[in-house]
């Protein structure tokens, strides 16, 4: 398990992550997943003992990260630009990992390789940007750890190679409990993948929360009233957010579904609907609560 | 595997060279043709010459060349060394300024000690390796050769530690410089400058102490020793003409681990987020840009305040202004990365300015007392006192010793001026001081004159120099009189009186009036004092150390000397000064003859002859030399030409060409020129006789520095000789009281 306790991070004035705190479980899926600036990356790199944190400790399976050689020996960190030797070619990123991490397992790498139609002698700054992502990947799972840190790294795949990854991820988690932590903006991919959700926004986690759990207490409503109605008509609604279109009203509110029905029924709706919810609607509601709305952005 | 443990691991070290081989392939190319090509070369030249040298000058050339690649003095290989240091370091530290680097090697299960330990090492082996593998083959080319006997291995030995050890240093230092830095540029300039502070600390010190404090003896001040000393990379460029000492390379290895050390601790605690940015720690930014600051503030403002002669504060102020503003405003723009940064920081500025106009009003208004300085009598143990005008005549036993610096010679004169009862401390306090009231006065200086360089020794040990630039002797004739008649001084300043028999030779007796003789030689009475017996020579040297000591003031202030006599004293194996070797090192020349030998191992010193000596000239009578020999010849002399430059003539008029024609015809090009004085042309015999009572030649006033002359009027002496067109000629000048 990672912990991250009261976790701060300055870089000079700008608290870029403010007492955040997180727990991720072993062998789910987590993903993180916030506003453009909200700490993502910064928070992934303080899991990877790349940032030292300015208050508070992370630590995995009880051992705090920073400088630990055998806790970092237990995850791979996937930046969002990753690095690569100059002119090196994937067998020689293969060998430097292999004498870096215990475990590295040097035919799945090979296998991986094959499989991705990647060529092992090839210069990688060859490589697009996506067959890097990929090479980023499979060094990341023939490293055999426990966890991987992925810092957009779903994006700039294909389609095709997404399934792929996610399929690889999936059989890892099952097989041995890997644990991926995924950073992403593709909230429509972490839908599909993830199991567990983190939301960030200007350096605090709005919400940290499984996807089940998240999905089964939040809910979306639309409901027409023959009068116009503000927020505060709606008693006993823990309403997230509440958009009026003429007589049309579509609500987001915390709380059980049948709970929420009830309480809107009890007003007299000529109309009353509950809809899925999505992470991206979710994740937009979540945020708006807290001021991040495209409304604002637009002039 | 790698040893987690470990912070060595020699995989990671051999794969980061093998990432960065244009590195050492670069290093081995600059070895390559420094090293077996360049012997390769010269070998095949002396082999080609072979028939134009002699056989021992082809050994020596071949012993010193072979040698002098593998030297701690080498030029090429410094120039490779300190390059190759600094371009090492910085490459293999440049993944701290790279965010995406950072990313990826800090995320890696590897302690970052172990990193730091990989990139050092593989940056040290980067240059190192391919020295050694050049070294190796230089060795082959000078087995090929059959050369291999001339290889000294002591010089080899030596030259391979100083160019590593002083390379490692560099190197460490450029790597502590990295770390500091979040930039690779920046860190390259901060490299330079560590490596480059001390000395420009040690010239500004220079600088400000001439400036402002005119008692400052510079002389004493070994200004080379102490550049050299200030900073590893000035030690490691001046070895080779300052010789390096067995502590100093001590020095170098304790100077490196240390920086070692603390580039090891500064790259364990820095912060990742730091790559990118000019200055990886925020205290390092101050520390770094203030002495800066200062460097630049103090160093404009003496420029220019020393550009008017040091006349006028106003250019004092005006230059510490413009270095200020100007350095502290780029160091901002070059922290912040934006030209924005113009206007950073005010108030560090205004601190800054306010604790530079607290230091610089120390010597502006000399708030410490040091040019007014003097000591009570009572405080002193023993004054040393340094004067050129007396010192002329026993420079001669200094500059023959080798590898002497200037403050060597200089700490030797003092030695050799050296006072200690109380009366003669009191005589020379009374100088001093005179120097001091006088040092403002406006004189003329048309006649003898010194400076005073004066040594106190404090009963509480401590040692303070003070100078004072030159007055005419009229102004402390009074004063130095006492000194000049004090035994003590006497016996310090002719120490080459006092050493054995044995170390001595006579060369020979020189009269100032030899011009006028026929011949030099004193038939062959020269040659004859070369070859004395011991018992008289040492008769001869007693007899006029005698004469010299019983020699009064009173008495140098009436009569010129009329010759000197030239000792030669061997030179010690050991200089009186600690380190430096009296003979030159390494190697030995074989002499051809005596003469060559007694020129390198001997030096010349000369003493005056006084007509007061009359022991001595009786002796030297009984040895072979006339007392006539001390007299001019006036039957000799054609004429006299008198040069008068004092202000009442016209001075130096231009002559039509016809004249110089004339004169160039008649008087030769050593004595013509277009803008010449035209002279005062005497033939008369009496006066002749006259003036040539009244005047002394100009050599014999460097051996008394009592009696005055007045260098505006001199008077060559022309005397007849087989010539037609040119005549041998001695110029004298006009006796003043």
């Amino acid at each position: 398990m990672i912990l991250a306790q009261n976790i701060d991070k300055y870089f000079g004035d700008i608290k870029a992550i403010d007492n955040i705190s997180l727990e991720i479980k072993k062998s789910s899926v987590f993903g993180l997943v916030g506003t453009n600036g909200a700490g993502k990356s910064t928070f992934l790199r303080l899991l990877a003992g790349i940032l030292k944190p300015d208050a508070g400790k992370i630590t995995i399976g009880d051992a705090p990260v920073f400088e630990n050689i055998p806790v970092k020996e237990r995850f791979f960190y996937i930046s969002d630009d990753q690095y690569f030797f100059s002119n090196c070619t994937p067998l020689d990123m293969r060998n430097y990992y292999a004498r870096v991490y215990p475990n590295f397992d040097k035919p799945r790498f090979d296998a991986l390789l094959k499989s991705f139609d990647l060529s092992p002698t090839r210069k990688i700054n060859t490589f697009s940007k996506g067959m890097k992502k990929q090479v980023s990947i499979i060094c990341a799972i023939a490293a055999q750890t426990d966890y991987i840190f992925c810092d957009e790294t779903f994006d700039g795949l294909d389609p095709v190679m997404r399934q792929a990854v996610k399929s690889l991820f999936a059989a890892d988690i099952i097989e041995r409990g890997l644990t991926p932590i995924i950073a992403s903006h593709n909230l429509r991919e972490l839908e599909d993948i993830c199991d567990h959700v983190g939301i960030l926004h200007k350096g605090g986690v709005i919400l940290s929360r499984d996807l089940d759990d998240i999905k089964d207490n939040i809910h979306k409503l639309q409901c027409i009233f023959q009068k116009p109605l503000q927020k505060e008509d709606f008693p006993g609604l823990d309403i997230i957010t509440l958009h009026q279109r003429g007589s049309l009203y579509t609500i987001i509110a915390r709380g059980n579904s049948d709970e929420i029905a009830k309480i809107i029924s009890g007003m007299d709706p000529l109309f009353l609907e509950l809809l899925p919810l999505s992470l991206e609607e979710l994740f937009i509601s979540e945020t708006e609560v807290f001021g991040y709305d495209v409304k604002k952005l637009l002039v | 595997m790698m040893s987690k443990n470990s912070l060595f691991d020699w995989r990671l070290i051999m794969d980061a060279l093998r990432k960065t081989l244009w590195g050492p392939c670069l290093a081995f190319l600059g070895f390559f043709f420094a090293m077996p090509v360049y012997c390769a070369i010269s070998l095949q030249n002396y082999k080609q010459g072979a028939s134009e040298m002699t056989q021992a000058m082809r050994e020596v050339n071949i012993i010193s060349t072979i040698n002098s690649i593998f030297a701690g003095g080498s030029p090429l290989l410094k120039a490779i060394f300190i390059v190759a240091a600094i371009v090492s370091a910085l490459t293999f530290f440049y993944f701290i300024h790279s965010k995406k680097r950072v990313d990826f090697y800090f995320s890696l299960p590897v302690k970052r000690g172990k990193l730091f330990i990989t990139n050092y090492s593989a940056g040290i082996l980067g240059v190192l390796i391919p020295y050694i593998v050049a070294i190796i083959l230089t060795l082959a080319v000078i087995g090929f050769n059959g050369m291999g006997s001339y290889i000294r291995w002591d010089v080899f030995w030596i030259g391979l530690a100083s160019h590593v050890l002083f390379f490692i240093c560099i190197y460490t230092v450029t790597v502590l410089a990295d770390i500091l830095t979040g930039h690779p540029v920046i860190g390259g300039l901060l490299a330079v400058l560590l490596l480059a502070i001390g000395p420009i600390i040690v010239a500004l010190y220079i600088g400000l102490m001439d400036t402002f404090y005119p008692a400052f003896y510079s002389n004493l001040f070994d200004s080379s020793t102490a550049l050299a000393h200030s900073s590893p990379l000035a030690k490691y460029v001046t070895i080779g003409s300052i010789p390096l000492h067995g502590y100093e390379l001590w020095l170098v290895i304790l100077l490196t681990a240390l920086v070692f050390i603390a580039a090891y601790r500064l790259f364990l605690i820095r912060r990742s987020e730091a790559a990118g940015k000019a200055v990886a720690f925020s205290l390092a930014h101050p520390l770094i840009e203030y002495p800066l600051v200062f460097v630049a503030t103090l160093g404009l403002g003496m420029l220019f305040y020393e550009s008017v002669g040091g006349e006028n504060y106003f250019w004092l102020f005006f230059g510490s202004v413009c270095g200020a503003l100007i350095s502290s405003r780029i160091l901002e723009i070059i922290n912040r990365f934006d030209f924005k940064g113009i206007r950073a920081n005010f108030k560090g500025l205004l601190i800054f300015a306010i604790c530079y106009v607290v230091f610089i009003c120390f010597p502006i208004f000399d708030l410490t007392g040091y040019n007014d300085y003097l000591p009570a009598a009572e405080e002193v143990q023993e004054v040393r006192i340094s004067m050129d005008s007396v010192n002329s005549f026993t420079n001669d036993i200094i500059y023959g010793q080798y590898n002497q610096s200037g403050n060597d010679i200089e700490n030797q004169q003092l030695q050799m001026g050296k006072l200690t009862s109380q009366e003669d401390i009191q005589a020379a306090l009374a100088l001093a001081a005179l120097f001091h009231q006088e040092q403002d006065k406006d004189y003329e200086y048309d006649g003898q004159s010194s400076d005073l360089g004066i040594q106190y020794v404090l009963k509480n040990g401590k040692i303070i120099s003070r100078h004072y630039d030159s007055l005419p002797l009229s102004v402390y004739i009074s004063e130095l009189k006492p000194i000049l008649n004090s035994l003590e001084f006497k016996e310090s300043q002719f120490v080459t009186l006092h050493r054995p028999i044995d170390e001595l030779k006579i060369a020979s007796i020189t009269s100032f009036e030899s011009g006028s003789k026929e011949f030099l030689d004193i038939g062959g009475g020269q040659t004859k004092l070369k070859n004395l017996r011991p018992e008289i020579k040492e008769e001869l040297i007693q007899t006029y150390t005698e004469d010299l000591m019983a020699l009064t003031s009173n008495q140098m202030e009436k009569d010129v000397p009329l010759g000197i006599i030239t000792l030669l004293v061997r030179n010690p194996e050991e200089s009186t000064t600690p380190g430096i070797a009296a003979k030159a090192p390494e190697i030995e020349y074989t002499y051809s003859n005596a003469e060559a030998e007694e020129e390198m191992n001997y030096a010349t010193v000369n003493f005056p002859i006084y007509p007061e000596f009359a022991k001595t000239l009786s002796l030297l009578e009984e040895l072979g030399i006339p007392q006539d020999y001390w007299q001019a010849n006036l039957a000799n002399i054609r004429e006299l030409q008198i040069i008068d430059q004092s202000g009442d003539k016209p001075g130096t008029i231009a002559i039509s060409t016809e004249d110089y024609k004339v004169q160039l015809e008649k008087y030769g090009n050593s004595y013509t020129t277009q803008t010449t004085t035209v002279p005062t042309i005497i033939t008369d015999r009496a006066e002749i006789a006259r003036i040539m009572k009244e005047t002394a030649p100009s050599a014999a006033f460097s051996y008394n520095c009592l009696i005055n002359f007045d260098s505006n009027k001199s008077v060559e002496v022309l005397y007849a000789n087989n010539y037609e067109k040119y005549y041998a000629s001695q110029r004298y000048y006009l006796i003043t009281k």
